[in-house]
């Protein structure tokens, strides 16, 4: 039982981090209808910033969450400017060709930035430098590193500043109005160009949150966004890919189904989970948990 | 107040607006006839700012309005209740009426004109917390039109108000369209219900194959055989 416990406070952790890769990908699949394949490059870059900004730079550990947020969120912005705009204004009365231009886009991104990441910080793996209590929480033959209630924490205000900024703001509001129906948003005065900006720097900001929050938990390396997209997309898949409560509910759904196989049967089927089920999800629920299983959008 | 001077718009290779030209003075209700795929939706699409042209031009007042994007186009004064009604379905009524004064930015007073909405559309107020999809064809139309009136347009584009809308709903849209005339903005409207489009406008055009072929106050057009005979049923 102990065991199960302190699993669970890990699955919750590693959760969180999975909710947000998923809800990365989710934002730009809810508004564009696209998958950005350089969606794991970014949240490698997120873990790399965090570790700058608080090793070298010395800053702590929240303001490095806000720095790095921001700093890829940027990085986003330019991704939308200079790898998809362009695509997307010659081929908007061509959707199918603009599906497999993006992908081929969105991967040239990843690999430029994976080898990017290799220039700038060598191809092995930086560990984490130690920002927290290295004393952990216990509490009647619990233990549970401190880093994990971080972990939990940080990606918890994240969903709420995303769900305030799309519920209640003026761009926010903007951009849930274009995921509806482009064309009506235009009408009203949203202008689609800045829509997408936000979306793409939204997405990727979130996504470097995510690697960040694992470069906290273990260290950063250039290639580790493909493990971590692969859980993520999964997760999306589980809540309904293009659903922001899906990605939240599939995130943490997945990681605690991770950790009670690690508590009750091996850690050595810890990976299998996610593989067994986005293909059980792909196969007999393609549309997740939280989208209607057929979906009328005119 | 709007100049339409020989637009040509294309798609990708035939145009689909060929040389149209038209005028809608201020205060007037004007409306533009034709049938399926004459070009009307493309027409209101391009006095929007969704679709370019690809020669001519056309003004309000004294603004250019052939390079404005849509954004710029709703702020000049123009809104537009789209073919199809077109309601944000995942958003409550409220916001979709929110939606419609999003070209003036936030922390605009808008409630002014939800009250003066509410009291053209009392329904609208009942269901201000509903979804959109759950309201019926004709009570979206309402929030389609209540949504465009939000941006306080000095001239209201309307596709096809009475599409799909049993007779009733189709008299009630039409009665609200002249009651919004008589609160002060200018109506252009695109039908394919011809009697009741000449009935309601002070002029009218008639489109066909992306030409307009005729022009004149509606009584005219209305008595016109040619008219009667394509697009009034009578023989
Ligand atoms: N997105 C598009 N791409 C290519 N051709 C289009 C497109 N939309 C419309 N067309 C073509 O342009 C022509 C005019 O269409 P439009 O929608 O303007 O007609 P309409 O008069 O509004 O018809 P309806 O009464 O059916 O609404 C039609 O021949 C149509 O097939
Ligand atoms: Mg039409």
């Amino acid at each position: 039982m102990l065991e199960a416990i302190q699993q669970a406070a890990t699955g919750l952790a590693i959760g969180s981090v999975y909710a947000l890769v998923a809800l990365a990908f989710s934002v730009t699949v809810r508004a564009l209808n696209q998958i950005n394949f350089a969606t794991g490059e970014l949240f490698m870059l997120g873990a790399y910033l965090g570790i700058t900004l608080t090793a070298t730079i010395g800053f702590p550990f929240w303001v490095a969450v806000i720095a790095t947020a921001i700093a890829v969120s940027v990085i986003g912005v330019l991704f939308e400017k200079i790898a998809y705009r362009p695509l997307f204004r010659a081929n908007a009365g061509h959707p199918g060709r603009l599906h497999i231009l993006i992908i081929c886009s969105t991967i040239g991104t990843s690999i430029f930035l994976q080898n990017a990441a290799m220039l700038i910080w060598g191809a092995q793996a930086l560990p984490f430098p130690k920002v927290f209590d290295p004393e952990p929480f216990r509490f009647q033959g619990i233990v549970i590193p401190v880093e994990y209630f971080w972990v939990t924490g940080v990606a918890m205000v994240l969903m709420g500043a995303l769900n305030v900024f799309l519920q209640g703001t003026w761009i926010g509001k903007g951009l849930r109005a274009a995921a509806q129906d482009r064309e009506t948003a235009a009408l009203m005065g949203v202008s689609l160009p800045a829509a997408d900006s936000w979306t793409f720097g939204v997405s990727a900001g979130i996504g470097a949150v995510g690697g960040l929050l694992i470069g906290a938990m273990s260290f950063a390396y250039p290639t580790m966004g493909a493990a971590f997209v692969l859980k993520g997309f999964t997760a999306a898949i589980m809540g309904g890919l293009g659903s922001i409560r899906g990605a939240i509910v599939g995130g943490f759904l997945l990681g605690l189904a991770e950790s009670l196989v690690i508590a009750f049967i091996s850690s050595v089927y810890k990976d299998v989970v996610a593989f067994a089920l986005l293909l059980v999800f792909l196969q007999f629920r393609p549309t997740g948990l939280l989208l209607k299983p057929v979906q009328t959008r005119v | 107040m709007l100049t339409v001077n020989s637009i040509v718009v294309a798609y990708s290779a035939a145009p689909v607006l060929r040389e149209v030209s038209l005028d809608v003075s201020a205060g007037e209700i004007v409306s533009l006839i034709g049938a399926n795929g004459a070009g009307k939706t493309t027409l209101m699409k391009t006095l929007s700012g969704l679709l370019a042209c690809i020669r001519g031009t056309i003004t309000f007042g004294d603004r250019n309005l052939t390079t404005l994007s849509p954004a710029e186009i709703v702020r000049a004064g123009i809104s537009q209740v789209p073919e199809g009604r077109r309601v944000f379905r995942e958003m409550s009524v409220q916001e979709n009426l929110e939606m419609g004064a999003y070209s003036r930015h936030h922390g605009a007073d808008i409630a002014g004109e939800l009250t003066e909405i509410f009291s053209i559309f009392p329904i609208l107020r009942e269901r201000r917390g509903q979804l959109a999809e759950t309201l019926s064809g004709g009570e979206q139309q309402m929030l389609a039109i209540g949504r465009a009136l939000m941006a306080k347009p000095k001239l209201l584009l309307l596709d096809e108000p009475s599409m799909g809308l049993a007779p009733k709903m189709v008299a009630r849209i039409f009665e609200v369209i002249a009651e919004i005339r008589r609160r002060g903005t200018t109506v252009f409207l695109v039908e394919q219900n011809a009697a009741m489009a000449l009935h309601y406008s002070d002029r009218a055009y008639v489109i066909e194959t992306g030409r307009i072929l005729m022009a004149g106050p509606s009584k005219d057009l209305a008595g016109n055989p040619r008219v009667a005979a394509a697009y009034l049923g009578k023989h």
